[in-house]
């Protein structure tokens, strides 16, 4: 997984591209890997993959694999439109797709109103049930995690 | 730019390590559960609560180990949404893609902390670091002993769902504060399959069921990848702002979310009142969607049930919109407090949501 992340970085050594890049071809966990991490990295650069020959052309071997899930974001997208998207912000949380678009599907009367918006209700009630499950899988109450090493803590899901 | 990559790529590792520890506890515990079982009577129509106590064990264990798919059915206040989930954990690390079956089309595929939605009528892709992403089936806590102070736990009736046996578990509130909770549990597996959140009417105001579900193995990884491999040109990206916390706050997990953030510690205007049982177990600053700047949120929990409170620096977002709304299970307050926006949601009833809200404050001019 490391190697992948390097490979991604072009960073590897020379002499262990060769080896992963056959592990990737033999290991659909590995190539999903490391094709997520390449969506992951283009997005997170809103930009279109970097200028290295060799990664480009794995890219589009990635393509024609059956199970290659590397998307091509167009060179230059534009950034990021928030506002655009703010109606239909985002979540995990299962059940909260029904709040995405309340326009579409949710009659007014089902929200018992007294003066409070819609969009303004269901801009938190998301943001709320975007977060509130986390602290559920943590540890028990009475164990507290000692300041700065937090970091186990949350991955008790 | 390159720090940031690597850190998404390195993020994978301690998931990984954390599986396996994880896979371990739950079969310990599967194990537990089932050695206890074996030893004891046949459960009689009145269980003991003790029995119900190992069952919501067991529940817990699964909603966090197994592996599935499947399509659940989500109602609330009348509105009806089926979205096929599959959830895979295994040594490589844990992916889940949820997809929605009616109204626009979204997917949400997880892998990792990595969070991608798809909006395919927009054509938008936002990419997002995850903060919870938990939801049904996985909402009870690790230890779920703890919930018996507030609710009075029973074991029901065996019941059919999802094509499954399954054994249904009751939560009943034990005052007005909280709603009483229903849980069906797969008798093989131990995972929810079925969740209800009953109001002190009786009424059911909020309910997850698997209509379909397939457990453990059998499942392919490419179940939880997106479903468009290709053709992406023309689709916009939009980068979520990272939400981060500010300060450790006091519950484990919000130490967790707090790893590398040393911030000074953000003042919280803390409610008053809050009802028993419930106690601070986050705080983050976020930038939501459409913001400009983040606001504060600190959620409360008893362990089942959760508020949040969120200080929005920007007033205006509740000018002229202030009141109470309830939907389902969910209600929201918003209030104007000097500069500021205080809004108060929460899936408990209306008059509890109340009280938190009117205690909140007077918030600290800044």
């Amino acid at each position: 997984m490391k190697d992948v992340s390097a490979l991604m970085d072009g960073e590897l050594e020379r002499r262990r591209v060769r080896s992963t890049i056959s592990r990737l071809e033999g290991q659909d966990e590995l190539r999903d890997a490391w094709a997520t991490f390449h969506v992951i990295r283009d997005a997170l650069q809103g930009n279109a993959v970097g200028s290295s020959r060799f990664i480009e052309k794995f890219h589009e071997r990635l393509e024609q694999e059956p199970l290659s899930v590397v998307p091509r974001w167009r060179a230059g997208l534009p950034r990021a439109r928030a506002m655009a998207l703010a109606g239909v912000a985002v979540l995990l949380v299962a059940g909260m797709f029904a709040w995405m678009s309340p326009g579409e599907r949710v009659p007014p009367a089902t929200f018992v109103d007294a003066g409070l918006s819609d969009s303004v209700a269901i801009e938190y009630a998301m943001a709320h049930r975007q977060l509130v499950p986390a602290f559920v899988a943590g540890p028990p109450a009475h164990v507290p995690a000692a300041p700065g090493t937090g970091a186990t803590a949350g991955s008790a899901r | 730019m390159k720090r940031m990559s690597v850190r998404a790529a390195g993020s994978l590792s301690p998931a990984v390590s954390r599986q396996r520890r994880l896979v371990h506890a739950g079969a310990l515990l599967l194990l537990c559960t089932l050695g206890a079982g074996t030893f004891r009577a046949p459960a009689a129509a009145a269980a003991p609560a003790t029995d119900a106590q190992a069952w919501l064990v067991r529940a817990s264990a699964a909603a966090r180990t197994a592996s599935y798919s499947g399509v659940y059915v989500y109602t609330c206040a009348g509105i009806t949404e089926t979205a096929r989930v599959t959830r895979l954990r295994n040594a490589s690390g844990d992916a889940e893609r949820i997809e929605s079956l009616d109204g626009t089309r979204r997917e949400v595929v997880r892998r990792g902390d990595e969070i991608h939605y798809f909006f395919v009528d927009s054509k938008t892709v936002r990419v997002d670091r995850r903060v919870s992403g938990r939801g049904f089936p996985d909402f009870l806590p690790q230890d779920p002993s703890t919930l018996a102070a507030h609710y009075s736990i029973e074991a029901g009736p065996v019941d059919r769902a999802a094509g499954r046996t399954v054994q249904v578990i009751r939560l009943r509130a034990r005052d007005g504060s909280r709603y009483t909770q229903e849980i069906w549990a797969d008798q093989q597996s131990g995972l929810p399959v079925k969740r209800r959140v009953i109001d002190e009417r009786g009424d059911i105001i909020e309910q997850f069921v698997f209509t379909e579900l397939t457990v453990g193995e059998r499942l392919s990884p490419r179940q939880a990848m997106p479903s468009r491999r290709t053709g992406y040109a023309g689709w916009t990206v939009e980068n979520s702002s990272v939400e981060e916390a500010r300060q450790p706050g006091t519950g484990p997990l919000a130490q967790a979310q707090a790893k590398g953030g040393d911030a000074a510690p953000a003042p919280f205007p803390e409610p008053r009142m809050l009802p028993p049982g419930f106690r601070k177990v986050m705080q983050v600053s976020r930038t939501l969607p459409g913001h400009d700047r983040p606001v504060m949120q600190s959620v409360y929990s008893d362990g089942l049930a959760t508020l949040s409170v969120f200080v929005d620096p920007d007033v205006a977002r509740v000018a002229g919109h202030e009141g109470i709304s309830q939907r389902g299970a969910v209600g929201v307050i918003t209030r104007a407090a000097g500069d500021r926006a205080v809004i108060t949601v929460g899936e408990v009833p209306a008059a509890t949501l109340r009280k938190v809200a009117d205690s909140i404050g007077p918030l600290a001019s800044r």
